[in-house]
């Protein structure tokens, strides 16, 4: 199912969770977890644009730290996966 | 130091020793009942089918490292006494590697497990670990194989034993989601969803920003000009056109932008403006836009600033530079207001149809500069974000309402600030250097302009009404206040609907809206760029490309 996740996220472009859980039939939680091992092993990373506020800005709850407390969501990028790393390389 | 698992021997026959389970978990598979989503026959038999599902897992994990496992020999017969010997003193243990199974420590070296990279690294010989490295390079997608074989089994579980809420909010959202989201329906809800929020703007906010500009505003300006008869000329114009004309009429349209933000603010407290920046972003996608610039414009729908700090996510530095020069054509939040905010002074009930027809040019706009962006930098580049969409749920008066008044405090901010300077140096320019407007010395400078902003189909008024937008676009109707004023009779969108046609009107929206971006957006360009060659380029990109734009709209709609 990761494998299937990988795939359609390396096909590029924009995605929604619940459409991917749709498409792996599975529940948008699943998708989730599997989103969040890929962030472990560094495969996608959580957007954070940093110190950016806006007040006109209508997304601001999607990046804003402060405001994504609850259910805001969040932008998560696809770094393509580099060769594993070895021991030395992490040293 | 992680704790091995139970591991089966690797001669252990799951089918022979659990097969009433398999056969009652694979036949349990199309058992499943449909109205509770559990396997039928009750708790007991579910526990079985759990185990089974298990099992079957764990049959698949075990061929999958068996088959890794047999690749790598730790210790092959080079591993002589003394090394046994020094591997046996340090660590003390007796099993295949450390006290592990060396198909599970196998297992984990795919993983990319560092502790137990570390530590084969240590005790293995030099030669083997090099070997080991080359079948872990090799095998380097071996991490998701594993990852995903988990995946599979606790699917397996969920499917066989989560039951999914029919009713609620979580349903309700992904019912929703399906048209809301949809790559083509999704756009006709979005299309309406904004012709809506312009129609209630307008239809709402329209009577009173008139009432406003007639009854408040211009008495207003007879009153102050018949109490100041005895003051100077110069003072009194100051008072009446520069502040009463140039701030007083930008605030005549605080209760259309407030309808507007109050209609933003709801989609946005509903959780629908993340889905609408995500249909957007889908039509880049549909017309073949890849690469790392969908965030950066995705993030544009809300407010360009961080659009463009967005573009960080790029490691290309050419491919980053473009997408910065094309962020500030996506129609921000902002940019909707200003249109919001111009389009009622020029077009009155039209305002709507006008508005509408200004996003829809804008998103085009967009995705030509897109497309072209994809051709010439990205080339095919693939790249992906994913969106975590926000719950639907009722929305909140008090944060809506909050919503409203902090904005609408920022625009009044502004209209104190901002606007008042503008106002009063239009005014001052407007005013000397002998009190006469056509000899003035802003006619000098507009009539200077003027052949420029008549291919256009502006007049010199118009031409320096859209300069003055450059700091704040709401400027331009502080300036055109300033200009035209207001009476009792005719309040300045009466006038200015009166004054030009409406090819000029709709060619100076258009210019307005591609106009060089806001202020912030500029200044972080050249945070981002760290250059002002690039930031002037910038600049002057908008201005050519606007007015070239505003060039062409106008001459059509003569045409029309």
């Amino acid at each position: 199912m990761l494998e299937e996740l990988l795939r359609l996220i390396r096909e590029g472009g924009s995605f929604d969770t619940s459409i991917l859980a749709r498409k792996l039939n599975t529940t948008p939680a699943m998708v989730m977890a599997m989103m969040d091992h890929l962030r472990r092993s560094g495969m996608l990373k959580i957007y954070d644009p940093g110190n950016c506020s806006c007040d006109q800005c209508s997304l601001s709850q999607l990046c804003d730290p402060v405001k994504n407390q609850h259910d805001a969501g969040h932008l998560w990028l696809f770094e393509e996966k580099v060769p594993l790393p070895t021991v030395d390389q992490k040293n | 130091m992680p704790h091995a698992p139970y591991i089966y021997p690797a001669d252990y026959d799951y089918r022979a020793h659990h097969h009433h389970q398999l056969e009652r978990f694979e036949n349990g598979r199309g058992a499943l009942d449909q109205r509770t989503g559990w396997v039928a026959g009750g708790h007991h038999d579910h526990r079985h089918y759990m185990r089974g599902a298990r099992l079957i897992a764990m049959a698949q994990a075990e061929q999958y490292r068996s088959s890794f496992a047999n690749q790598i020999d730790f210790f092959p017969d080079s591993y002589d006494d003394l090394a046994w010997t020094h591997h046996y003193r340090h660590f003390g243990h007796r099993n295949d590697v450390v006290g592990y199974p060396s198909n599970w420590v196998a297992l984990k070296l795919f993983e990319g497990d560092t502790e137990i990279t570390k530590m084969m690294r240590a005790i293995l010989p030099p030669e083997v670990w090099q070997k080991v490295q080359a079948i872990l390079l090799k095998n380097d997608d071996a991490m998701v194989v594993v990852a995903s074989g988990r995946y599979n089994w606790i699917g397996d579980i969920v499917h066989l034993t989560v039951e999914k809420p029919r009713l609620g909010q979580i349903s309700m959202t992904e019912r929703l989601d399906r048209v809301a989201t949809h790559p083509v329906w999704g756009l006709f809800v979005l299309a309406g969803i904004l012709g809506l929020v312009f129609w209630l703007t307008f239809t709402l906010g329209s009577p009173v920003q008139a009432w406003l500009a007639t009854q408040v505003v211009g008495r207003l300006a007879a009153w102050v000009g018949s109490l100041m008869i005895t003051a100077p000329a110069w003072l009194s114009s100051l008072v009446v056109k520069g502040l009463i004309g140039g701030v007083g009429s930008v605030i005549t349209f605080l209760p259309i932008l407030m309808i507007f933000f109050a209609s933003f603010g709801f989609l946005e407290d509903i959780g629908y403006m993340a889905r609408a920046a995500y249909v957007m972003d889908n039509i880049m996608h549909m017309m073949g836009l890849h690469g790392k610039s969908f965030l950066p414009l995705f993030l544009g729908f809300g407010c360009n600033v961080p659009a463009i700090m967005g573009t960080r996510v790029i490691d290309s530095r050419p491919a980053r530079i473009l997408t910065i020069l094309i962020a500030p054509l996506v129609p921000c939040t902002a940019r909707m207001a200003v249109i919001a905010f111009l389009a009622p002074a020029f077009f009155g009930q039209q305002a709507f149809l006008v508005s509408w027809g200004l996003i829809l040019f804008s998103i085009i706009m967009l995705v030509i500069m897109g497309v072209l962006l994809n051709k010439i930098v990205f080339k095919g580049e693939r790249s992906a974000f994913i969106m975590e969409m926000p719950l639907y749920h009722i929305p909140n008066s008090r944060t809506v309402g909050l919503l409203v008044w902090q904005r609408a405090l920022s625009f009044l901010k502004k209209a104190g600030t901002t606007i008042l300077i503008a106002s009063v140096l239009i005014w001052g320019l407007s005013y000397f250097p002998g009190g006469n407007l056509n000899s003035s010395y802003l006619a000098i400078f507009g009539k200077w302009l003027a052949p420029m902003g008549k291919l256009m189909g502006f007049d010199w008024r118009l031409t320096v009404a859209l300069i003055s937008s450059f700091p704040a676009k709401e400027n331009a109707i502080a300036t055109l206040g300033v200009l035209f004023g207001s009476s009792a009779s005719a309040g300045l969108a009466t006038t200015l609907a009166s004054t030009f046609s409406s090819a000029s009107a709709l060619s100076f929206l258009v210019v307005t809206m591609l106009f060089i971006p806001c202020v912030a957006t500029v200044a972080v360009i050249r945070q981002e760029t760290g250059s002002l060659k690039w930031t002037a380029f910038s600049v002057l990109m908008f201005l050519v490309l606007s007015t070239v734009t505003g060039m062409i709209v106008y001459h059509v709609a003569l045409l029309v």
